[in-house]
This record gives structure tokens, sequence and C-alpha cells, in this order.
């Protein structure tokens, strides 16, 4: 990794407003551009933090399994056979993760090495529902940050505040008049649901 | 039945929809089937309903739990560095004086030897805009690197010695990372068989140190 231009800002909105698809991301990555590298950390931590969180082993020490993930990420991001599967590589990188640190923790048997321990079941794969449960929460969290600015800024008045935010203060914080928050709202909404199901649809195809 | 819009929807899921139409929406739902993503072909789309009340309730979950849980910000700012610390030029190396090797008075001076010691050293690098305190462990019958350091600004400098990250390298590999506290310490080791570890501290806005790990015995530098 060697090229570090300074990123223009266009660079930055587009990598943070996902216009960037995995592969350019991984490709500036590997170009050794640093703001590519934090859109990377920054779009996928809380599925990295989630899958860490649900394989347990770990508890008290998610943070060390999290740095411990982003080093080998960084470390074998170069060996990355499709950049389509980036998503489904990072929870494969996370398991495996998840499964020698929870060995490390427990004492191995007299006589044996962790090479022994890798013949062992895989008991850090997730059941399938949890792992859809995951892979779902990203599709949201991805088609949230593809919408238009404002529209992105609205959604996370509506959903992120418990108890929730009324609207004319939802509209205030958006420079917006109280009774056009209904129209806007309406438009946002239906756009979030159709990035969604492009998003769960793309990831049902199967990948070369 | 009613075709209800997402926004009403929405508003249901929040809790703030007015209390006749909650009790609509509710009648709806219970006269609805399972979810299914597109209307009926008979009209009505009622099992669209539950899908729809469905998915904005998961967007709901999905955008709290973001809030809820996640890595420190100082996980972050490790995480954060790790490109940055094998990056060519990313930033200038910060220049130094001659780099000072202290090592244990015990490790030799007396009785001679004393393998409790071998392979330990303190460090004070002096820079125009910084000072730090550096203790080494390469244990020799160990891969090990450990490091516990302290880092300050110069004088006349005025950056904070907080989350700093420091890392450890060796060439295009990144062996472990680290910040520093609020006192400019930190901690931070790694297992390696590389005889080219360095070990990076990367000063957001003024430079880089780069510190190269000598695993020789400073008593006994030609002893493999």
């Amino acid at each position: 990794m060697t090229d570090n231009r300074p990123a223009t800002a266009q660079d930055r909105d587009d990598a943070r407003d996902a216009a960037w698809s995995d592969p350019q991301l991984v490709d500036a990555c590997l170009a050794g551009r640093q703001f590519a590298w934090d859109e990377l950390i920054a779009r996928y931590r809380t599925l990295v933090y989630s899958v860490i969180v649900k394989s347990g082993g770990a508890t008290g020490e998610e943070d060390d399994v999290f740095q411990a993930v982003w080093l080998d990420v960084y470390n074998q991001l170069d060996r990355l056979k499709s950049r389509d599967s980036l998503r489904a590589w990072l929870c494969t990188v996370t398991r495996h993760k998840c499964y020698h640190w929870r060995l490390r923790r427990h004492r191995l048997p007299e006589g044996l090495d962790e090479s022994w321990a890798q013949t062992l079941p895989d008991h850090a794969a997730l059941p399938p529902e949890t792992l859809e449960g995951l892979e779902r929460a990203q599709d949201i969290r991805e088609a949230v940050a593809a919408l238009p600015e404002r529209c992105r800024e609205l959604v996370l008045r509506l959903f992120l505040d418990d108890p929730p935010l009324p609207y004319a203060e939802i509209a205030r914080s958006l420079g917006l008049a109280e009774g056009s928050i209904g129209a806007l709202r309406g438009r946002c909404l239906d756009r979030l649901k159709h990035e969604i199901e492009i998003r769960t649809a793309t990831r049902a195809i199967p990948q070369a | 039945m009613t075709r209800w819009r997402l926004e009403d929807l929405a508003d249901y899921v929040r809790g703030v929809a007015p209390a006749d139409r909650k009790a609509a929406i509710e009648a709806d739902l219970a006269a609805a089937g399972p979810a299914r993503s597109a209307p009926s072909a008979a009209g009505g789309d009622l099992p669209g309903l539950r899908f729809d009340v469905e998915l904005l309730r998961e967007i709901a979950a999905a955008l709290r739990q973001d809030g809820a849980t996640g890595p420190s910000a100082d996980t972050l700012v490790s995480v954060s560095s790790i490109l940055t610390a094998t990056a060519s030029e990313a930033t200038p190396a910060l220049p130094t004086l001659p780099l000072l090797s202290v090592t244990d008075p015990q490790a030799g001076l007396y009785a001679g030897f004393r393998s409790a010691r071998h392979g330990h050293r303190d460090l004070e690098i002096h820079g125009e805009r910084f000072d730090l305190e550096l203790s080494v462990d390469t244990p020799f019958d160990a891969i090990d690197v450990i490091i516990v350091g302290r880092l300050a600004p110069g004088a006349e400098e005025n950056w904070g010695v907080e989350r700093v990250p420091a890392i450890l390298v060796s060439g295009s590999e990144v062996l472990a990372t680290s910040v520093t506290n609020r006192f400019g310490e930190f901690h931070v080791a790694a297992q390696s068989e590389a005889d080219n570890v360095e070990l990076c501290i990367l000063i957001q806005g003024v430079g880089q140190i780069r510190v190269p790990i000598d695993r020789r015995d400073p008593l006994f530098p030609d002893r493999p």
C-alpha cells in the first residue's frame, strides 16, 4: 500500500454516501487510501461488532477482538478473491477470530497444539437465523446511508429517539416547516423501503 | 380495509399514531395473514401491511442498535491507524536526536550476565517536538515483543498525548495496535519472529516516530 494522495472532498463524500461499491472500496484500501479504509471500518463496524457479541466467548474483550479482526482484515485484504463478497468474508474472518480467541483463552489438553484444535467442529458458527438477522440489519444500515442527506437525517430522527421526537421538533431541526414534513416522510420512507429491497434481493443472488 | 401509507404505519410503529388510526391499523393487522412482500392479486394488500409494519420495526431496531453497542472511540482510533502505520511517507518522520539506549545496570555491571534481565532494555528518545520513554522486552526464548511506553510533547508543543496510536509493524504487516491514555502511556505487544519489527507512533498533524526494535542483546549483539 503506497498511495496516500490527499483525498478530495468529493472522494470522501462519495465513499461516505455509499456511492462506492464494496469492490471500489477494497481497491481504494489496497491502494493505501486512508479515507477508504476509514469508510470500510465505518460501513462494517457494527456488523463486525455484532458478530463478535453474538458469537460469545469474548465477554468483556469485544474491543480487543474487534481490533484483532481488523488487523486480520488489513493483512489479508489483498487475498480476498471476490470483492463483491466482502461482507460475507468479513463475517467469516470475524467468526474465525472469535473461535481462535476462545481457544486461546481455554487451556488445550496436554500434548495438543492449536493445529489439532482446528480439526474440531467450528463452534463459532452462528445459527443461520442469527446470521440472517445481522445481514438484514446491515442491509438496513447501508440503505439508510444511501439515502439523500435530508432523507437520511429525517429517518434517523424518526426512529433513533426513544421516546419519539414530536414532528414540530423534527421539522425545526431540519430547517423545515412542520407542514412539509408529511410529504417528505412519505417520499423518504418509500425510497428507504426500495433501497432495502434492492440490497436484500442482491444478497440473495449467489455470488460467482 | 384501508391501504395504509408507509408514513401512517411509521407513526404507528413510533407510537405516535392517533388513537382511532392505531385501532384501525391493529384491526387490519389482526385480519392480515403472514407477512408478504407483494400486494395480493385480489387487492387489499393485508399481508403487505404486516410486511411493512415488520419492516419499519426492523429499521427502528437496527438504527437503535447502532447507537447502543459498538467499539470504544479509542478502539476506533487504533483500528483506523492500522493503514497509516504501513503507508509509505504517510506523514513525515519527526527529526530525532541520536538514540539514547539505557540498559538495566544490573544486567552486566555487577555479577556479570543476569538472565533475568536478558532481553530487556529501557530507551529514552528525545526529539525536537517530543520525548519518548520505552521499556522493551524481547525474551530470548520467545517471539514476544512487549513495549510499555510514555509519550510527552516538547516544551513548546501544544498537541495532546491522549489517544495517539502506537503500532507494531513488520514491513507491510501490522502486528498489534494500541493508543495512549490521557497520560501518554501505552502498552503494545505482539508475537513475531521477524527481525524488522518497528514501533510506529502516529501524532496527528505532527508526524511519525518509528523505532526499530532490535532483538539483539545489547550486551551480546553478536549472539543469535
